[in-house]
């Protein structure tokens, strides 16, 4: 899977968490707490969803790294999870 | 035979829309059942029964405004008791007769919420379509993807395209415009009538937080906790110890609550805040506190929140999360007695021991009614979270 398909994926799940957020607009490369506003909770949210639907296992240690979507997408492809 | 009435969600509603009858004359209902939802300036809310029996004639159609304790329906059979339990105390009842306004709209629906896979939920919210009063193709009469990707086909079909007020978008009932007022009556009234102290203490957050990082680290991601949930638990046990800043000021003495239901504010990114009530705190476990947020963030994003949360916190906390200010004094939301504040943790240098050491440090505040209690009070309070929380195991 393609960096871009992850990213689509990830909006779709980021949409589910988050529903009040336009997802489709989001910049792939924005910071999903200070630019986006998720909170903590929603965060961990979007983790929990990432992981169940796209089989990634995101320690806490690693949450700088998974920071936006872009950035979510480039550590699935490192971490060779299946998509 | 008993009435299911307007409720009070807070001492700023004065009346409530009904939006939608989730349940028909004739239909069962037991306890806890959610029979309607109601629009305030904060939102919608899930309006539950208290009482178990069989819903008889609804007198406030959708649509329709009523007063705080109007009578939205009858409800026959076992259980009588004629008004809902209600720990916070309501404002005195007006009259009780509908408020004149608008006709409700001809094509609502009076039936049931409909059931939707969490795929066509999503399409839904992606295509902008209103799923209420969609017939869902399903099984068991679920809507499917495929009946919500019909129905944005068909603009022009006599659906209702979206709650009668509020702004598009998946919160239900929600205006911006109208939460800023129910907000500015509150605090307004709060500020006018409340004699509020302010307190402060550091709380070294480093115990909690190397226990947390050890906690989460061996656990799997769905059970990582969050700081929130030490901070909420910590404060649930001290106003156990405490108990003269959990409860409501009413005609003009203290009315101690033996329920502790805290209120936690949550930021909505539409612009606003609620405060719904997370029940008898102190009693759940770390993991149950956990999860007690997330679903109570989560059903706040979408508008899913109960009546009954909104009605009975008896303290506030305020957690301004990991990036917010230093600290935070809140303004109490009357008629309760206080509001505990975090600020966002800062690494700060601390003695410890005989040597000075960088630690993470959250000022916890708090922000309490003069009339009910003094500041020597107050300050047990904070003493107390901030002992519980340099025992995170024990929490």
């Amino acid at each position: 899977m393609s960096d871009e398909e992850t990213i689509a994926r990830l909006r779709v799940i980021l949409g589910d968490i988050a529903p009040d957020l336009d997802v489709s607009t989001i910049d792939a490369n924005a910071d999903l707490r200070n630019d986006i506003g998720l909170d903590s909770m929603d965060f961990l949210n979007f983790v929990i969803a990432a992981h169940k639907r796209l089989r990634v296992d995101v320690p806490e240690a690693d949450y700088g790294k998974v920071d936006s979507l872009a950035k979510f997408a480039r550590y699935i492809a490192a971490a060779g999870a299946p998509g | 035979m008993s009435d299911f009435l307007m409720p009070s969600l807070g001492a700023d509603m004065e009346k409530g829309k009904v939006v939608e009858w989730l349940k028909k004359p004739g239909d069962p209902i037991a306890r806890g059942d959610v029979v309607a939802v109601v629009e305030t300036q904060k939102g919608a809310f899930e309006i539950e029964a208290f009482e178990a029996g069989i819903l008889g004639e609804i007198l406030v159609p959708v649509g329709v405004e009523a007063p705080v304790g109007a009578v939205l329906a009858r409800i026959d059979g076992p259980g009588a008791a004629p008004r809902p339990a209600m720990a916070a105390p309501a404002p005195p009842r007006p009259a009780i007769q509908p408020v004149a306004s608008p006709p409700p709209r001809p094509a609502q629906i009076a039936t049931g919420r409909p059931r939707i896979s969490p795929a066509a939920a999503r399409r839904a919210i992606e295509l902008g379509v209103d799923t209420r009063g969609l017939s869902g193709s399903g099984p068991g009469g679920a809507i499917a993807i495929a009946d919500v990707e019909a129905a944005a086909r068909k603009p022009a079909a006599p659906q209702p395209s979206a709650p009668p007020t509020g702004t598009p978008g998946p919160r239900r009932g929600f205006d911006p415009a109208a939460m800023r007022q129910a907000i500015a009556t509150a605090m307004a009234r709060s500020k006018r009538e409340i004699p509020h102290y302010y307190l402060s203490l550091p709380i070294d957050m480093g115990i909690a937080s190397e226990w947390l990082a050890a906690e989460n680290a061996r656990r799997d991601v769905e059970r990582r906790l969050l700081p929130a949930a030490l901070l909420l638990k910590a404060v649930a046990l001290a106003l156990r110890a405490v108990p003269e800043l959990n409860g409501f000021w009413v005609e003009g003495a203290p009315r101690l609550s033996p329920s502790i239901h805290v209120g936690w504010a949550i930021a909505l990114r539409g612009g606003g805040l609620m405060a719904p009530a997370i029940h008898d705190a102190d009693r759940l476990t770390l993991d149950q506190a956990m999860a007690a947020l997330r679903d109570l963030t989560t059903r706040a994003r979408v508008a899913r929140v109960r009546g009954s949360e909104m009605m009975d916190p008896t303290v506030t906390v305020t957690s301004l999360g990991e990036r917010g200010a230093d600290s935070v004094f809140g303004v109490i939301y009357p008629p309760q007695l206080a509001i505990v504040g975090f600020g966002a943790p800062r690494i700060t240098a601390l003695p410890v021991g005989d040597a000075i050491r960088p630690r993470p440090v959250v000022q916890a505040t708090l922000a309490a009614d003069h009339r009910a209690s003094d500041g020597a009070l107050g300050s047990r309070l904070l003493a107390t979270i901030d002992r519980h929380l340099q025992r995170p195991e024990s929490l």
